[in-house]
This record gives C-alpha cells, structure tokens and sequence, in this order.
C-alpha cells in the first residue's frame, strides 16, 4: 500500500481529492479560527529561511501518519554523532531556529515536529495515558528507523524532555547521551495541602469549570481573535527572537501551530492530572534508564519547572552520570532565552560524546587487533 | 546589578519581605545598585533606597489594608482617599534629601496619559517632586480617582498599565509578588504550561495568581498579607544563597574597598584591584565567618521590627474588647441590617466633603477632562467615519509632455561633433503620474471624485513619478519617493509646481483634443484625456538632476510604473494619442543622444 501512495500521480490525484472533499463539506465553508496547514507552512518557511545550514525538510512516513522533518548539515552524519531534537508542548521545528545553525555546525541535527504537534499528521490518541504515551514514543522509534539513524545524542525541552526519558527507557539502544532542557513531568503532584483548600470558592469554581477543556481550548475559540491572543498574552516572545525573526512571525507561528485539531494537546491532556501534573511521573521511573546512559538536566534560573527534581535524579542515579546545569537569567524556553550559553553546552556534550565513541572504537580495535596478534601467535605455533 | 520591583497594589507587601532581606543579607548590593518600579515596587524601592524603617513601612502599610477593610465597600468606599494617604505617609517617611539620593538612581514607571505610553523617569527637583511622581505612578484610574495627577505638567497613572516591571539592563533582578519567571517571585508548586506575560510580567495561569491578583487592589487580612511578607523574605533568601551573594562582613568590606579605590585612582589601582579580587575569590568558599553568616541566613526570617508591626497589625484585628464586641453576633447582624441605610448617606456625606476638596483646582480638572472627552470624542467620530467608508477608488493622473526642441545652434554643435549623423529635433516626453488611492461613502465616481476634491490635503499621495523619456527610446525613470514624506505637498514642491502650471495651462488654454470615455471592462472607471499645445506659452519643466536618480527608492510596490504594468493598454493608447496628435517627424532613432 505505501507503495502504491508514494508514486507521484496517485499522490497527486489522491491530494486533489481530498482539497475536493474539503470543499464539500459544509464546516469548511465558514471558518471560525483563520488558520490551515498552508499558512502554518507558509510560517514556518518564513522561519526557516532564517536557517543557513538547512540540508533537507520532508516528511518521514510512520506507519500510517508523517512526521515532519528537518535535517541540517546531512553532510556531516558520518563525521559525528548527530544530535535529535524533540520541541515541548504546543510548539515545533521553528521555535529551535535560534539553536539549530550553532547546534549543526560540526554535526547534523535532527529536527522534527512530534506526532499530533506542528506539521506532523495529528492523529486520535487512546484515551489511555500509558497507552497515549507509547503512541508516542513509538512513533519517535519508527521515525528513527525511517530515517534510519544508529547512534544519536537525544535532547528534549519540556514535554520534548519527559518523552524524551521516556524513549530513553524503552529503546535505549541508540541513544547516547540524553539532555533534557527544563524537562516537565518529573515531579508528582504534592497532596492537597491546606492552602489551596482555603482559596475562595469561585476561584476553586473557575478551576472545576475549565478542567474538561483542553489546555489551549481558549485560544481556538478565540476564533478570529486568536493571533492577537497570542500576540497580547506573550509579548516578551517578540523580544525573545527578535534577533532572527521580524515582527509577528512567531505569534503567527504559535497560534497556526496550535489552533488545529488538538491531537497531541489531547494526548498531552489523557497525560495529565489537573493541572499539569503527569500521570505517570518521570522521577519515578528515572532508575530504569540504564545506568551506563549519561544524562544532563539544563534548567533556566527563572524557569517554573521544580529544579530540585535535577538533584533528586542524581541522587537517585548515583551510579551514573547525571550533570545539572542552570543558566542564569533564562526561562522555561531556556534554548530561546540564551541561545549562546546553551548552545554551548549542548556542543560541549555532543563533543563529549564524540570523543568517547571514538575512544571505545580504538579500544576495541586495539582488542580485536591483540586478539589477531594472539591468533596469529597461536598459529605460528 | 539592578533591582526592578513590579507594581503590585497591596501585594507590595512582598516587596517589604524582599527588601527587608535585601537590608538584612546582601546591604552591599542595596548601596550600590539602581532601582526601578511600578506603584507599589516604586515606592518600597524608594523606601529601601533612602534607609527608611521598613517596619514603619510595613506597619503603614498594614494600616492602611486594615482601613480599607474597615469600610462597606472596602477601598471602593468615598471616605478612603488613598492618595491623600499615601502622600502624607511618604512625607513623614522619607528623609528631606530623598530626591538627591533618588536622582539617578530611581527609576519609576509612569503612564502618559496623553498618548498612553510607558515612561521612565528618573530625576527629581525636590522631595515633593519625588513624592508625586511616586503618587503618580501608583495611581490606578477609577480606584485612586477619577483626575489622575500631574507631575511637570504632564497627567500620569499607573506605571502597571505600560510597563510594570521596567528592565534597566541585562543584570536586572526582577521582583513580583506572582509565581512566573521573575527572578525573585513566589514559587508555586505548579506544573502548568500555560503561561502569560501582561505589561512585562510573567505570571503562570494558576489558581494562587489568581487569588493574589484578587487581592492586588482588595487587600486581605492582616494574617494573609503577613504571610506574603514572610513568602517574600523567603524567596529573597533563597535567590541570594543561589546567587552566592551572602557573604561576611569582611568580605562586605573587601567589596567595598574595590569600588572607593577604582573611583579615586582610575588607572593606577588596576592592579591592586586584581589582587583584592583574587584573595576574595580566593577566601570566600572557606572563610567561616561566610559559612557561618550562611547558616544563620538559613534559620532567618523576617527582622524584628517588621515581625512586631505584623504581630501588631494581627493583634488589632482579632483582639481587643472592640473588637470582640464588634465581632459578636447580634451586632454582626444589626451592622449588615443598617448598612443598606447608612451606606447612601454615608457616600453622600463623603462625596460632600471631597467636592469641597477639590473645589479650588476644579476648573484646571475640568479643563483637563473637557479635553480628554473631546479627544475621545473626535477619535470616535472618526472611527466612525472610517467604517463609513465603505467604497475605494483610485484617481490616477497621468501627465505626459512632449517638449520638442529645435535649437539651431546647438543642432550646429552637434552636428559638428558627429559630423556623419544627422540629427533631427530633440523631444523630451515627461511622464508624470501618480495615483491617490481613497476610501469614499459614495459608489458614484463622479461623486466620490468631488467628495476627494474637499479633502485632498488629507490624502496621502502614494508616489509620484518622473519619468524622462529621450528620443532613442531608452527610459530614464524618476521615482521621487526618495524622499521621506510624501503625504503632504511641500516635499514635492518642484513637482506641484509643475502640476499648477500644466493646471494654469488646462485652464487658459482650449486643449487641441480632450475626450472622456467610460471603461468597457469597468462601469466604474471614467477615463479623461486632453491634450494641449504649448506653443508659445512660457512653461518651465524641472530638469530631473541626476543626484536624485542615483538614490532609489526603498518602498516602489504601488509605484506608477507598476500600475503601467499592470494596464499595458493605457500606456499603449496614451501612447498612441500623444503620437498622432503631435504628428511627430520620422526620424533616425539612432542617430540621437541624451542630452
């Protein structure tokens, strides 16, 4: 079957089909949220002109859904270990634009939108958190074996950070070194404590009211208000990348990327305890990576995540390498804020890496080759 | 390093905490840095700066929470006039020289209210000066009062409408009292991603932001706000053991040795600092004293005098044979059986007395909102005569002059310089065009084109274009949106000068040929043509200098040469037109050079 859909007429008549149906069905024909996946990808290339080392952009057929993908500086896969990056909750492939030059400069980097987020196919998730979660993880596994990578350093940022992980504990096989930036998920959620108890009764109200919805419900109704929602509630982001983008570029981004069907914001939901606490928290399940897997949590100084959960793995960890850094004046969005110091760090891992792979290859050519000697010796004999 | 302290309302209270720590742990810092504020931060950061008792500050403030409890409505209440308050206790407080202390160091968030922007200001004449702007930036319009205030002549209300947390630069620590990503800010054991940032503040969507921001402007109990006080403390703690800025009092001193020495000797003491740096960096990880100032932070808390003003405050509330008889039951319930009655009387009563206050500056105050209304007014109107534009059109111009030139003598020049090539008369064809794009009420464009006619000097011309055109065929092309303005008509001088010419001429002289038609393709579109001879009459074309052609233009998209383009056919038939009309001699197109 995937045969057949990736010949090109079949495609073509296939895509002309569906824009046919698209106008057939009577929801499409007065829209509510002004947006579609032609403006999210006119967006996003708007963006990723700003990338200088960008080799390749396609979608990875997984299974029955895609994955999109970028990739920067293919040439260099063979050189080094090339570095995966998974984005957090509610974005995608544009918001690393300010890492993705730096990140690729000695290695290629692995960019893509998670299953259900951005430009990837938004699928149902089962209902059931573990079950949600493995949809996930799963999909990362067969989009690895599509893009057919052995060996890479995996990073993941906030949601990108706790599935991460959780990749890390299912197939540990590939990945190298695990960095998680401002990683959610990992604490549990505290009992209810007093305090909260003694909240006034229509703030407790306001909470019971909007816990069916999804997370970003609010800025799918907002309907035609919704780019300027976006713009209103989080100007500092203009500030953010203003170095690299113009104007509005990346509210429109956001919004596009978030104001379609809420797959993977549903999945996130199934994931979740009110409000925002994981099922199945992370710190919990930390000691069944295996012990060999180095890990490093990059926290930001004014960032919300619990920094106290980094020194809680490594305690947890102890016959492991686990390695904290905080960088200074940075937010959640750590890779945004300080793109300089975190690149850096990040290189300076990927270098490590590469310099270690590199020792084992010469101790085990050293092994085999003393082994031939051996042989040899044996055979003189 | 900086201190920026958001404006919070009552929740100021946290910024008490956060200073008094400040005082108590890291004085160095208080010393040397610049502090910047919004209303409430605003003033406990002058506090802080000028070494006022912040137990006195927190016991004023926790006063004034309990009165605007005190009342019916809460602060709402006509008898609680917050700024006359405020202004009273920030007089008693601050020291007579806090407006040299404050110059250039204090930076205080202001809104204009005039064009409602963000401004910062941060020199002061006198103390009173100082207090007002204070006053000015913590004034929350509706709440405070109706009439914001003035400072130098200008009216100003909360800086927590523009620009509540200013950063002066890199290094600035940012305070508030909502758990968000400020560097010191209560921590919410909180995991939700969604996330907000209003007026510079980052605030997580929780239940407990929402409470504080409940009770920003509505204060709650003494208890209640104690706690924030304490929270605050707290969180300043913990930011300075972070940030190591806890150090011994040898250490405090080594500090300030560094920075007397670099200002008195600028160059020679180079290397004495290096060396003093050095043995700091060097003794602060091991130095016991440091060690053990570390572990009595650890145990602190608030310092005593704001422990006893809270305590105090507290006591107040819940005890006392005032209270206890207040607080009992039947008298509960004959308060809340009253209230419906006394509250009017009581709003009355109030109002009575605040308009015998404000009698003597109310014409200047009514001046002032005669003017705001009459802005708003005009704005709306205009609002409104812009929806009411419901038709656009476009009036496009185009000027084509053909001047033809039969200089004998020059000819004769020419001639012998290029003695093979013969050499017919010169014409120079000027295009100058433009087009004025316009909203209009009516559907008519006969009708929309008078109602443009009553406006005109509203109308921003889109571009005006120069166009030469030689005899050899090549086009030399002058855009003239080179120049920064082009709205109205004075940067284009040169240009109308010609426009009223060719005007003086349309009006004096019949025109050899003039046609209107109407547009097949469009109902709509009247097209004018006339077309005069100019022989004999004294008209002055600009010579286009070279200078400006060399400059492009940066914005050409709506250019005239782009709506040519767009048309071929008006080009084609203007063309045309001009050619027969003028009956040009055939002449060798090779054979002529740019003059």
């Amino acid at each position: 079957m995937n045969f057949i859909y990736n010949l090109y007429p079949v495609r073509a008549v296939f895509s002309i089909f569906q824009v046919v149906t698209s106008w057939l069905t009577p929801r499409n024909w007065f829209r509510w949220k002004p947006t579609s996946a032609g403006q999210l990808e006119k967006v996003e290339q708007k963006i990723l002109n700003y990338c200088k080392n960008l080799s390749e952009k396609k979608f990875v057929p997984v299974k029955s859904e895609e994955i999109w993908t970028v990739v920067l500086n293919k040439e260099k896969e063979e050189e080094h270990t090339p570095l995966v990056m998974v984005h957090g909750f509610g974005g995608g492939v544009g918001l690393w634009i300010q890492n993705l030059d730096d990140l690729s400069e000695k290695r290629t980097v692995y960019a893509f939108d998670l299953l259900g987020f951005g430009r990837s196919s938004r699928p149902t998730f089962n209902r059931d958190p573990s079950l949600a979660e493995s949809e996930f993880i799963d999909s990362i596994e067969e989009w690895r074996k599509s893009v057919k990578l052995e060996k890479f350093v995996l990073m993941g940022h906030s949601l990108g950070g706790f599935l991460a992980s959780a990749y890390a504990i299912k197939y540990p096989k590939c990945v190298q070194h695990l960095i998680l930036a401002d990683p959610w998920g990992f604490p549990e959620k505290p009992p209810v404590n007093q305090e909260q108890q003694r909240l006034p009764g229509w703030i407790r109200l306001l909470a019971t009211m909007i816990k069916p919805f999804n997370p970003l419900a609010g800025l799918r109704a907002a309907g035609p208000w919704g780019p300027s929602l976006v713009r209103r509630i989080r100007p500092d982001l203009r500030e953010t990348f203003s170095e690299v983008l113009e104007d509005d570029t990346i509210f429109n981004y956001i919004y596009h990327c978030n104001a379609q069907k809420p797959s993977g914001e549903a999945a996130f939901k199934t994931m979740t305890i009110p409000f925002g606490w994981a099922k199945f928290p992370m710190i919990n399940r930390m000691t069944d990576i295996p012990s060999h897997l180095p890990l490093t949590f990059i926290y930001g100084s004014r960032s919300w995540i619990d920094r106290s959960v980094g020194n809680r793995v490594k305690y947890i960890r102890n016959d492991s390498q686990v390695d904290i850094q905080i960088i200074q004046g940075a937010g959640h969005h750590v890779y945004a804020d300080k793109p300089q110091i975190f690149d850096r760090i990040v290189k300076k891992i990927c270098d490590t890496v590469d310099h270690n792979i590199a020792l084992e290859q010469r101790k085990s050519q050293l092994a085999t080759e003393k082994e031939r000697n051996i042989g040899d010796e044996i055979q003189d004999e | 390093m900086n201190l920026s302290f958001s404006g919070c309302g009552f929740l100021g209270i946290y910024h008490i905490g956060v200073a008094s720590c400040f005082k108590e742990h890291a004085p160095q810092i208080v010393e040397s840095c610049k502090f910047a504020g919004a209303s409430a931060g605003a003033i406990v950061s002058c506090c802080l700066m000028c070494g006022c008792c912040l137990g006195e500050c927190t016991n004023f403030t926790l006063r004034l929470a309990t009165k605007a409890r005190s009342r019916t409505l809460g602060p709402l209440h006509p008898s609680f006039n917050i700024n006359k308050i405020l202004r009273e206790a920030l007089r008693q407080v601050l020291p007579s020289n806090a407006h040299e202390l404050a110059t250039g160091r204090l930076f205080i968030s202001l809104t204009r209210v005039s064009d409602k922007q963000a401004v910062i200001v941060s020199e002061y004449e006198s103390k009173e000066e100082l207090i007002q702007a204070l006053l000015c930036s913590s004034f929350v319009p509706f709440y405070s009062g109706l009439i914001p205030p003035k400072f130098r002549g200008e009216r100003y209300v909360d800086g927590g409408l523009s620009d509540n947390l200013p950063i002066l630069d890199e290094h600035t620590v940012t305070v508030a009292p909502f758990a968000g990503e400020s560097d010191i800010c209560p921590k919410d054991l909180s995991s939700n991603f969604l996330h907000i940032n209003i007026v510079n503040t980052s605030m997580q969507c929780s239940a407990k932001n929402l409470y504080r921001m409940s009770h920003a402007l509505f204060p709650p109990d003494p208890e209640e706000l104690s706690n924030m006080c304490r929270q605050g403390f707290d969180d300043t703690l913990v930011f300075l053991q972070q940030n190591n800025l806890i150090s011994c009092i040898r250490h405090l001193t080594v500090r300030s040795s560094i920075t007397t020495k670099s200002l008195m000797e600028d160059g020679a003491s180079e290397e004495v600092n290096e060396s003093v740096m050095a043995h700091h960096n060097h003794n602060e990880e091991d130095c016991p004293e440091c060690k053990k100032k570390l572990q009595v932070a650890l145990l602190d808390s608030l310092p005593p005098s704001v422990v006893s003003a809270l305590q105090t405050a507290c006591d107040s509330v819940n005890k006392g044979l005032m209270n206890y008889f207040f607080s009992t039951r039947p008298v509960r319930l004959l308060s809340i059986a009253v209230t419906p009655w006394m509250l009017p009387i009581d709003i009355l009563y109030n109002y009575g007395v605040k308009f015998l206050e404000w009698l003597p500056s109310m014409p200047q105050d009514v001046q002032a909102m005669f003017l705001e209304l009459s802005e708003i007014i005009q704005e709306l109107i205009t609002q409104f005569l812009h929806q009411r534009h419901s038709y656009s059109a476009r009036f496009t111009c185009q000027l084509a002059i053909t001047e033809v030139k039969c200089e004998k003598e020059k000819r004769r020049k020419l001639i012998k310089k290029r003695k093979s090539s013969g050499i017919g008369p010169m014409i120079r064809n000027y295009n100058i065009g433009f087009a004025v794009d316009f909203n209009t009420q009516e559907k008519d464009t006969m009708g929309s084109l008078q109602s443009l006619e009553g406006h005109i000097d509203k109308i921003s011309m889109e571009d005006i274009h120069f166009e030469q055109r030689d005899e050899a065929g090549s086009l030399s092309y002058y855009p003239n949106s080179e120049r920064p303005s082009q709205s109205s008509g004075a940067p284009c001088q040169e240009l109308f000068d010609t426009f009223e010419q060719c005007l003086h001429v349309t009006n004096h002289l019949d025109s050899v040929l003039s046609y209107h038609y109407q547009d097949p393709n469009n109902k709509g579109c009247y097209k004018f043509a006339e077309i005069y001879s100019l022989k004999g009459v004294p008209i002055s074309i600009p010579e286009t200098d070279t200078d400006t052609s060399q400059t492009t233009a940066s914005d050409m998209d709506l250019s005239w040469d782009s709506y040519v383009e767009m048309k071929p056919e008006i080009e084609d038939e203007i063309e045309a037109f001009i050619d027969s009309a003028m009956c040009l001699p055939d002449f060798d197109s090779d054979s002529y050079n740019q003059e």
